[in-house]
């Protein structure tokens, strides 16, 4: 028989981080470690909930910075911030992960802490550089940039007893930007990726791009940057006609002819949004 | 550990393994059998229960994740031996054949009124579409929950 922990306050899960072990899980909502304890037959020694820490659950948007708990649910990112044009990218995200269920249990700690090169937030949060707020035992605080989340081969580079506690992104650098988040799957819904676009656009009152980020996700063990597609588009209007040349970015970044094919088409859905 | 929550209202207290699913919990310790397990991966929806008002897959929730919380299930929507406007728009819109997936589907309709009480038809969809029906389609399922909207005061 497993021990749980199930704390209540930041002070409370300090303390609870510093009992585990190697062999111990920590739980936020679930969707895929469930999955995993079940099919892998797990036997943790300790059992760490995240659930009873409302601090987790914050969401705080102010014009500096967008700071997110991280055990806030895909629903509650979607709606904190859908229709925050330079954050728009996130709230795309989040809205499309799973189906309500998922999206109700489903966090945005366990969607990056899980690494699945599939996720869909992982690549948005490089496009806005989102720096991970992490809790380690007795309280320890340190901040890495996401992008250091990930250890390359679907797994985290957390120590044990390590938690993310909120993800914060600057928004001033963002200031005037606007994102964008489109996925390719096998159905519109409750799928997975098969490609995951993030875009952030810096435009002129005509439309014209001055700046521009994309990272892809979805197609290797953790997201890239596409420094070609991001030239071709400067300078220019996001006009979806550029799809098929930015498309041909993908070439050599993927084994999968039909992704490099397929990734003219994502373009094309994520050019309309800038229309 | 010991679990303390609410089902249907009513407090429960259990001692139990933290890595217990709440579908097992449900249906084996409480008896509450209208919950059903499909997939057991979280696909098909048809473990459908309310935790705090929201729609969440019963075979990915654990003990754990319970202390203190509210589960609404299928046999929690009769209220004074009446059954919910939601519950009699399926048998009158026939909206059932095998009826396994019925209850999720009744609980994610649910869920949905409960936050939005004049759906459209796609805002339907998308409270669906985590629940997988493989005996006739989902015509006659929106239809019911567009009625119940419309009869609870709503309307599509
Ligand atoms: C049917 C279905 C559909 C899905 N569809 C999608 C989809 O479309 N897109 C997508 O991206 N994902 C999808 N997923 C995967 C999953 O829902 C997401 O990855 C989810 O965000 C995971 O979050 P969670 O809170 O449930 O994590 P959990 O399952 O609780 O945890 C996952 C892992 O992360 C660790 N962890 C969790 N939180 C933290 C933290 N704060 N600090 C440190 N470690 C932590 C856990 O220890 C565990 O190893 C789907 C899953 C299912 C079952």
């Amino acid at each position: 028989m497993s021990t749980c922990y199930n704390p209540k306050t930041m002070d409370e899960l300090g303390q609870a981080l510093s009992q585990l072990t190697g062999r111990s899980l920590i739980l936020a909502g679930g969707t895929d470690l469930v999955l995993r304890l079940r099919s892998k037959h797990l036997e943790p020694d300790a059992l760490l909930s995240l659930s009873g820490v409302p601090d987790l659950q914050e969401i705080e948007i102010t014009p500096e910075r967008a700071s997110i708990g991280a055990m806030s649910t895909m629903a509650r990112v979607n709606q904190a911030l859908d229709g925050l044009p330079d954050l728009q990218a996130l709230a795309d995200a989040a809205g499309g992960v799973g189906s309500p269920q998922i999206r109700n249990k489903g966090t945005i700690g366990g969607n990056a802490a899980n690494a699945s090169a599939a996720a869909d937030l992982p690549p948005v949060l490089w496009l806005l550089n989102a720096q991970a707020e992490i809790m380690g035992p007795g309280g320890a605080r340190r901040t890495i940039p996401v992008q250091e989340l990930p250890d390359g081969h679907q797994g985290n580079t957390l120590a044990v007893g390590e938690v993310v506690v909120r993800f914060v992104i600057d928004r001033p650098p963002l200031k005037g930007w606007r994102s964008a988040f489109v996925k390719l799957g096998h159905r519109s819904q409750v799928t997975i990726s098969r490609i995951g676009l993030a875009a952030a656009l810096l435009q002129e009152e005509d439309g014209t791009v001055r700046d521009a980020r994309i990272v892809a996700g979805a197609i290797k063990p953790v997201p890239f940057p596409l420094p070609a597609a991001e030239d071709i588009l400067r300078g220019k209007r996001p006009d979806p006609a550029l799809a098929v040349e930015l498309g041909e970015t993908f070439k050599g970044n993927t084994r999968r002819v039909y992704k490099e094919n397929a990734a003219k088409g994502v373009f094309q859905d994520i050019l309309l949004r800038f229309q | 550990m010991k679990l303390d929550f609410f089902v249907n209202d009513e407090a429960v207290s259990l001692e139990t393994e933290p890595q217990r699913r709440l579908l097992d919990l449900l249906r084996e310790d409480l008896g509450l059998t209208g919950t059903k397990e499909g997939c057991s991966e979280g696909e098909c929806g048809a473990c459908t229960v309310l935790l705090d008002g929201k729609a969440v897959h019963s075979c990915l929730t654990l003990a754990a994740q319970l202390q203190g919380r509210h589960v609404t299930t299928i046999e929690g929507l009769e209220k004074n031996g009446e059954l919910d406007i939601l519950q009699r728009c399926f048998v009158e819109e026939i909206a059932i054949q095998c009826g396994f997936c019925t209850t999720g589907m009744i609980m994610s309709a649910k869920a949905l009124l409960l936050q939005n009480p004049n759906p459209t038809p796609k805002e339907i969809r998308t409270a669906l579409s985590g629940n997988i029906c493989r005996c006739s389609g989902y015509v006659q399922i929106v239809n019911a929950v567009s009625r119940a909207a419309s009869e609870m005061g709503g309307g599509v």
